[in-house]
């Protein structure tokens, strides 16, 4: 039994040189992850890592996107930005062969993962969306200074029962003259007694009037990425493979996932499991390599299982972590407090969910759209929570608010109470910025005193 | 006759009078009071002060909200489940497409079953075509029919509070005569004039393109027609400043700030309501907007 370090970023310089003069063998993005400094990903500096190849895989996977995307525009393909869309559009837009979707939200990472030298969050104060906005703002300014991802050809975005910190950012975004296809998915209610309801994936009920409803709001999206494509028509049996594919990740995630937050040891760190979980919703530009190397992580994780291996001790507090953070480093922060993760619920669980196939492909999307669970409510996000807390036997919760984000005042204390009646688990609330340097002492604490109260009630 | 509250312009208060309810659009009095609704950092004040009061005035027999933005939406969430009931309508955020005119018509339905629980009864057709007659011509916005005594000055933004309105008077005292009020408590907040002969024969059509289609708002995804109302009401009002409010942790019309005030050719006062008492703070942003007004004019 092996506890195993994390690198800093200049011991993985000196493990990477080690590596390859073993012979190691990389996709055509790899390479030493301190050549991403260049790029002005200074955060990298700062974080601790996971020391296999796998893990630098996924990595270099995450920071090589947009040079993808900038290859993509030159061969010709047609790039979809999916706004505030978590894992439905971009099923869709991969179906067809001469498409690419990207999740403009993802720009939320960039102040953080370049220590705000790219401006961003400058650029959308300067455009009236200042910091009472949620870190996604920086999106609004990798779209004006078009210094990140290539300017999309189609933009796709969700409204309805979305953040309104979301909805505001992309309306501003269409005043600057941005075209946007809207589509709608209305907010998940409680069918009523004797309506006509369907269990969708992740377990909660929906009337079947809105999946209607979100079927038809897709069948306009497919006419729209038909549109982009040109010459192919987004029929059901392309859908049915997109879903295939989809459903491959998924299932590779959710063993990934499975052994990471049961394992004695956890196999993976809080970290590298958060970026490999992002890959489920847009498959970070490239479906097949997002396959490959969370297949690579997944037999990684299994080696060092069954060699004792891991990145905690066995003693670890076991906590369930809900939301994502928009400082990656915070996530080092778990294991650095003494624990290890034990269940997550990063906003987008119905992502990971395996999209039915036994129904047309635009119902199983819908499905699963409305399984989505921004769009129902707190209580039902909790119960979920409480379920995959109890399924993976965490023992605290770590509630981390995103700035800002207008869904987070209410629903972080709904989350809480409902953790501490059904489970009685201690609960911690936290709140994150894109640079959280300032504030480490205090989270640190804060996550030291949750670990302190998990441990004694041992 | 039993009250049903609500807040959202988006609500037609003719469905509620059709069921034999009475509609009350309650504007609270504010500052929040206690209530299920608890002080925290990135709360509404203004859904705060109308849910801990709706719940806590004795008499209403239900209360309304809408998803029309998430803190109204997740708000609705934390009312207790009866005395009085809560009911959730959800307002579609796209308008254009015949899905959403239903949507919103299915929702009026799901509604109206609501009402009924309450002691309500479902209207029949002749009753919902006699009440949208009876409202069929809305009050025509107030226009000055002589030159306003102060500096001309129009209102647009969000919903406020009774004690939020307070700024109002401060904008006369300070000498400023408001000319427009094209906010949500306002013009924005008025029921919107139903297609007459849609009325005729299709009543529950007429409601929601009405309110759906004819309302400008700020949620509506795209919301162009919203600045382009705007605009034009704000020059018919010949105002010579606008001052725009809006409540605390209100994403919608914080984001829409800036491109009102980009496409407008005369100043904006943009002022955040945080549930207090708004004179204190405001009080010399608002004596020297209009003093620089003033000093434009002469």
């Amino acid at each position: 039994m092996s506890t195993l370090s994390q690198l800093t970023l200049e011991e993985w310089d000196a493990r990477y040189a080690q590596l390859k003069a073993n012979g190691l063998e990389e996709p055509p993005y790899g390479g030493p992850l301190s050549r991403h400094l260049a790029d002005g990903d200074q955060r990298l500096i700062h974080l601790a890592f996971d020391p296999s190849p796998e893990a630098l895989d996924l990595w270099n996977f995450l920071l090589t996107e947009e040079a993808r995307l900038h290859a993509a525009r030159a061969k010709g393909m047609k790039i979809v930005g999916t706004m505030k869309d978590l894992g439905t559009v971009p099923v869709m837009a991969y179906a067809l062969p001469n498409l690419i979707a990207f999740y403009p939200d993802g720009a939320w990472w960039t102040p953080c993962i370049m220590e705000l030298s790219a401006g961003l969050l400058r650029i959308a104060d300067n455009l009236g969306i200042d910091d009472a906005f949620c870190p996604v703002r920086a999106m609004l300014g990798a779209f004006v200074n078009e210094a990140h991802f290539p300017r999309p050809d189609q933009l796709i975005c969700s409204v309805g029962a979305v953040c309104d910190d979301f909805s505001a950012i992309a309306q501003r975004l269409e005043g600057l003259g941005h075209d946007i296809h809207w589509w709608e998915v209305p907010h998940r209610r409680q069918p009523g007694a004797g309506e006509e309801s369907v269990r969708l994936p992740g377990g909660v009920e929906a009337p079947t009037r809105q999946i209607a409803f979100v079927r038809e709001q897709l069948e306009g999206v497919r006419r729209t990425l038909e549109e982009l494509s040109e010459d192919t028509q987004l029929d059901n049996e392309r859908l049915m493979e997109g879903i295939r594919v989809a459903n491959d990740i998924r299932h590779c995630l959710r063993e990934l996932r499975t052994l990471t937050f049961t394992a004695d040891r956890p196999p993976l760190p809080a970290l590298e499991l958060l970026i490999a979980e992002m890959l489920a919703i847009h498959f970070c530009s490239d479906r097949k390599e997002a396959l490959r190397v969370l297949e690579a992580l997944l037999a990684e994780a299994r080696r060092r299982i069954a060699a004792g291996e891991g990145v905690a001790d066995g003693d670890a507090v076991r906590v369930f972590w809900v939301n994502p953070v928009a400082d990656l480093r915070a996530m080092n922060l778990l294991e650095l407090c003494g624990g290890r993760l034990a269940g997550t619920e990063y906003l987008f669980s119905h992502a990971l969910d395996e999209i039915p196939t036994d129904i047309p492909p635009l119902e199983a999307l819908a499905r699963m759209a409305l399984a989505d669970p921004m769009v129902g409510s707190a209580g039902q996000r909790a119960e979920r929570v409480c379920h995959d807390a109890q399924l993976f036997g965490a023992e605290a919760v770590i509630i981390s608010r995103i700035p800002g984000a207008s869904h987070c005042a209410i629903e972080g204390s709904v989350i809480a109470e409902r953790v501490e009646e059904r489970l009685g688990l201690p609960v911690v609330e936290i709140e994150v910025p894109p640079l959280c340097d300032a504030m480490l002492p205090t989270l640190r604490t804060r996550i030291e005193a949750l670990m302190d109260i998990a441990r004694n009630r041992r | 006759m039993k009250t049903i509250a609500y807040a959202s312009p988006y609500v037609p208060p003719e469905w509620i009078a059709a069921h034999g309810l009475k509609p009350l659009r309650l504007q609270p009095d504010g500052p929040p009071g206690d209530g299920p609704i608890l002080p925290t950092a990135g709360v509404c004040p203004y859904m705060r002060a109308f849910a801990n009061q709706a719940v806590s005035t004795p008499g209403l027999a239900g209360i309304i909200f809408t998803t029309v933005c998430d803190q109204m939406r997740r708000g609705c969430e934390r009312i207790p489940t009866a005395d009085p009931p809560a009911f959730c309508f959800n307002v579609p955020a796209t308008w254009q497409t015949d899905a959403a005119l239903q949507l919103y018509i299915d929702e009026l339905a799901r509604l109206g079953d609501f009402l009924v629980q309450l002691g309500g009864r479902h209207p029949d057709k002749t009753t919902l075509v006699h009440t949208l007659h009876r409202c069929i011509e809305p009050p025509s916005p107030e226009q000055p029919t002589t030159a306003p005594a102060g500096i001309p000055i129009a209102l647009t933004g969000g919903p406020r509070t009774m004690l939020d309105s307070s700024l109002c008077d401060l904008v006369e005292e300070l000498g400023g005569t408001i000319v427009l009020d094209a906010s949500e408590q306002g013009l924005l907040g008025r029921p919107p004039s139903f297609d007459k002969s849609l009325a005729e024969t299709d009543p529950m059509r007429a409601l929601a393109d009405a309110y759906l289609r004819r309302l400008p708002g700020v949620s509506r995804r795209p919301n162009t027609p919203l600045h382009t109302w705007l605009a034009e009401r704000i020059m018919e009002s010949r105002a010579r400043g606008v001052i725009l409010l809006r409540q605390l942790w209100c994403d919608l019309w914080h984001g829409e700030v800036a491109r009102i005030r980009d496409a407008l050719a005369i100043p904006l006062l943009d002022i955040d309501l945080d549930g207090e008492d708004p004179i204190p703070r405001n009080h010399t942003r608002v004596e020297a907007f209009i003093e620089g007004l003033r000093s434009c004019q002469r």
